[in-house]
């Protein structure tokens, strides 16, 4: 089948790269289950961001509940382990990821097993945990947890304060060392609790491939920028699994070149996500997992989102990887997402709260951008606060259509499909409006 | 006295602001007010409350975040904290980061916004980093006063502090016997009172209110005794309600409560330091991240014990979330040492105060 008639198929055109997401998926999960069978201490649950090089560099496989939570909502199993969650106690109002982890645990507990026809066979239980203070959920899920009375490590993550100068050398060594000072911390629980040593060239090797796949994934990005728009926003999501979470290893390094020559071929063919490119959108926000149908939605009406807002890699840096620690201190620093103008560490959900502006507007003008969707994650309050704001600016300074709707990542109960669609019917209508007001 | 000082918190704010001292709003007991207090400013607690519907807020804030953090913002926005110069947000929860962009874009008065790193974890490391935030922290008062701290004025400050925290803690006491001297909401009202002040001033007054509550004719009845533990409770009336119920409050541990004063900054020739020890480790706030279900409530079981309570209220305030994390765990442990608990989470306002009594009468009715 070539090209073109992929593309009669349906309103979305997926990239192959993408479609490949789900046997990674597969092998991931199968290597977790392998690991433990071996023998104990080799599977770790681990919160997102979590430096997962030092982890695989150790033979430890991480597993990450927020992305089996997203892969629970895809699957729609979400609400089962939600409602079990809030069975036991939890308030509604928590991160939905959380309360899908804490249902799914919970379950397993009393089971002493896997929760039945669970998606993609489960995720094992663990054999400790890296928590990660990004967010409140980040540290209190786990913690949650200890009934497993599991090792546990927390890793702190602070944000530079608004008024620091990220380039400011007293403050980038202060947080570039406690970053570094925990990596070594973190080296040392593992090494105490699975009983062996780190391998550094090992771990040197992953940040090689790691730096790779930054590079690779920046340029993808950059290659988006093209009308038509070469890749759906549905394989940016699908991605965040090799980009960010799988980084360093050899399977997250061939999904990038591929994913890489194939949206390069698609710029060079001017092959675009679909047929007849109306509008190009932004959004902002977590992806609603538990119905994705969402973009084909907008797709099916002329509308392709040709970039986001949330895991955009910034600019890459070189980095000495034979300082396996040092280096990932400092990519910790500099690797989040800021303007152009405004370089430094800046975490998710952070770049659209501290300069939605100047953010939005880089993306904006550089992706060709006519609308924004902001989707207002209810049980998320990391990626929520300041949208409002955003929103506003964005009016007020660009006169740009942004729909705005309430909805969840996980928690498809706060979700009205037909509310939602309703909304993206008025706003393409904008959409038309805006672009004939400008001819 | 207190309860008028409670009920306008602002006059003495305003009476100074006057005379040209700087006003600096603080959320949340992880603000080190003894910085603010050596660099000459005067630390002011930003409250909500309870009372006024929220009707500006939501313009700029989203309704999925702390009730309690949108209400004190709603003020702002209607100008009740016009008389602050600044306001000072610590990273205590991931509704309140970035809180100050907020104050910073919609209220006119606010010339200082700034936000404190206030590390989650407990490791050597932690306390380094947070005395170098702290570090920074000072640099940027001695910026806007253009003077200097010293590590003497500062020991100064933190010396004044104590003295506030032991009082509190002295005054507190006064509720141990049966029935207690004074009630759960005076208590909050005294608390609260003196976060609206100098320090040396709030020293004075709770020295008289030690006198006043010490000598006083109890006509206070014994009644099942409660304590109160969770999130923020910034207004008596909480209080009130519950002790309406027919029970007496008699220990709190939130952040106005002992959370805020049962420990001391230790005195040593690095106060920055001790400050960073203080705030990290002294603070038992749930927001900071403690290993074991001991670590975490021993202190809640302890004052149980100290105060001889029959039984927990667990409050928590929607959104809140590494509260509401805790609150299965919490219960069982309090069930293993034979406090019975009452959860209750709140939208922050007194909605519902019909269904609210009739729960904690239940509860009350149980545990007699």
């Amino acid at each position: 089948m070539n090209s073109d008639d992929k593309h009669k198929q349906g309103p979305t055109k997926s990239t192959e790269a993408a479609s490949d997401v789900g046997k990674i998926v597969q092998w991931w999960y199968k290597s977790a289950w392998e690991a433990k069978q071996r023998d104990d201490m080799n599977v770790a649950w681990c919160m997102m961001n979590t430096p997962q090089e030092i982890l695989f560099a150790m033979n430890i496989i991480p597993m990450f509940p927020e992305q089996y939570s997203a892969a629970c909502a895809a699957k729609q199993a979400a609400t089962t382990y939600c409602d079990k969650a809030e069975m036991e106690g939890f308030s509604v109002d928590i991160c939905s990821f959380c309360r899908v982890g804490l249902g799914y645990a919970a379950i397993y507990r009393e089971l002493e097993n896997l929760p039945p026809e669970t998606p993609y066979g489960g995720i094992p239980k663990p054999d400790m945990f890296i928590s990660r203070t990004s967010c409140d959920p980040g540290y209190k899920w786990f913690q949650a947890l200890q009934y497993w009375d599991l090792p546990m490590f927390v890793y702190d993550d602070p944000t530079p304060p608004l008024e620091a100068d990220p380039q400011d050398e007293r403050t980038a060594s202060r947080y570039i060392n406690y970053y570094l000072e925990q990596y070594k911390e973190l080296v040392t629980f593992l090494e105490k609790v699975t009983g062996r040593k780190m391998d550094w060239d090992r771990l040197s090797q992953i940040l090689e491939n790691g730096q790779e796949i930054w590079r690779l994934s920046y340029e993808i990005n950059q290659l988006r920028k093209t009308i038509p728009s070469p890749m759906a926003t549905q394989d940016h999501m699908a991605a965040v699994l090799p980009f960010w979470i799988l980084t360093g290893t050899e399977k997250a390094l061939d999904f990038t070149r591929k994913l890489h020559k194939e949206v390069q071929d698609r710029v060079n063919n001017k092959i675009g996500v679909i047929p007849n490119e109306k509008h190009r959108l932004l959004w902002s926000g977590m992806a609603t997992y538990h119905n994705m149908g969402i973009f084909n939605y907008f797709e099916k009406n002329g509308a392709v989102f040709a970039i986001e807002t949330e895991y955009l890699p910034n600019i890459p840096i070189e980095l000495d990887v034979s300082k396996p620690l040092e280096a990932l201190a400092k990519r910790e620093y500099f690797s989040g997402r800021r303007p152009r103008s405004i370089p430094g560490g800046s975490k998710l959900g952070d770049a659209t709260m501290e300069y939605p502006l100047e953010l939005f507007l880089e993306l904006i003008k550089d992706y060709h951008v006519g609308g924004v969707v902001m989707h207002s994650v209810r049980s998320c309050r990391l990626v929520s606060i300041g949208q409002l704001r955003a929103r506003q600016m964005l009016v007020q300074h660009l006169n740009i259509p942004v729909m705005s709707f309430e909805g969840d990542m996980a928690d498809a109960r706060v979700y009205s499909e037909a509310e939602t669609e309703k909304m993206a019917n008025t706003f393409i209508e904008m959409l038309e409006v805006s672009k004939t007001i400008k001819r | 006295m207190v309860k008028e000082i409670y009920e306008n918190p602002s006059r003495r704010a305003e009476q100074l602001k006057s005379q040209g001292k700087k006003v600096i709003g603080y959320y949340c007991c992880l603000s080190p007010a003894e910085i603010m207090a050596a660099a000459s400013l005067l630390p002011y607690r930003i409250r909500g409350d309870v009372h006024e519907p929220i009707t500006k807020a939501d313009i700029y804030l989203e309704t999925n975040i702390c009730p309690y953090l949108r209400s004190s913002f709603d003020l702002a926005v209607k100008g009740r904290y016009d008389f602050l110069d600044g306001v000072v947000v610590p990273s205590s929860c991931s509704n309140i980061r970035r809180f100050q962009i907020f104050w910073k874009d919609n209220v006119k008065s606010i010339t200082y916004a700034r936000y404190l790193k206030v590390p989650h974890t407990l490791r050597p490391t932690s306390f380094d980093f947070f005395e170098g935030e702290l570090a920074d922290f000072k640099e940027s008062l001695e910026e806007l006063t253009k003077s200097k701290i010293s590590d003497k004025r500062l020991n100064e400050s933190i010396e004044l502090h104590n003295e506030n925290r032991a009082l509190l803690r002295e005054l507190c006491q006064l509720r141990k016997p049966d029935p207690p001297l004074l009630s759960g909401a005076e208590m909050l009202q005294t608390v609260i009172a003196g976060t609206s002040m100098p320090v040396d001033e709030a020293n004075s007054l709770l020295k008289n209110v030690i006198k006043d509550v010490a000598t006083r004719q109890n006509s206070r009845e014994k009644r099942v005794r409660l304590l109160i533990c969770g999130s923020v409770i910034d207004n008596s009336d909480f209080i009130q309600l519950v002790e309406d119920c027919g029970v007496n409050v008699v220990v709190e541990d939130i952040c106005l409560g002992t959370r805020a004063y049962w420990h001391d900054v230790e005195m040593s020739e690095n106060p920055l330091a001790s400050l960073a020890r203080y705030h990290l480790d002294k603070i038992m706030c749930p927001r900071t991240y403690r290993e074991t279900a001991e670590e975490r409530f021993g202190h809640i079981k302890r004052l149980a014990k100290d105060f001889q309570v029959d039984g927990v209220i667990i409050y928590s305030v929607r959104f809140c979330d590494s509260v509401e994390l805790e609150i299965p765990k919490l219960k069982e442990y309090l069930q293993q040492a034979g406090l019975p608990s009452l959860h209750i989470e709140s939208d922050y306002t007194l909605s519902g105060l019909g269904a609210l009594k009739t729960r904690i009468q239940a509860f009350t009715e149980m545990i007699q």
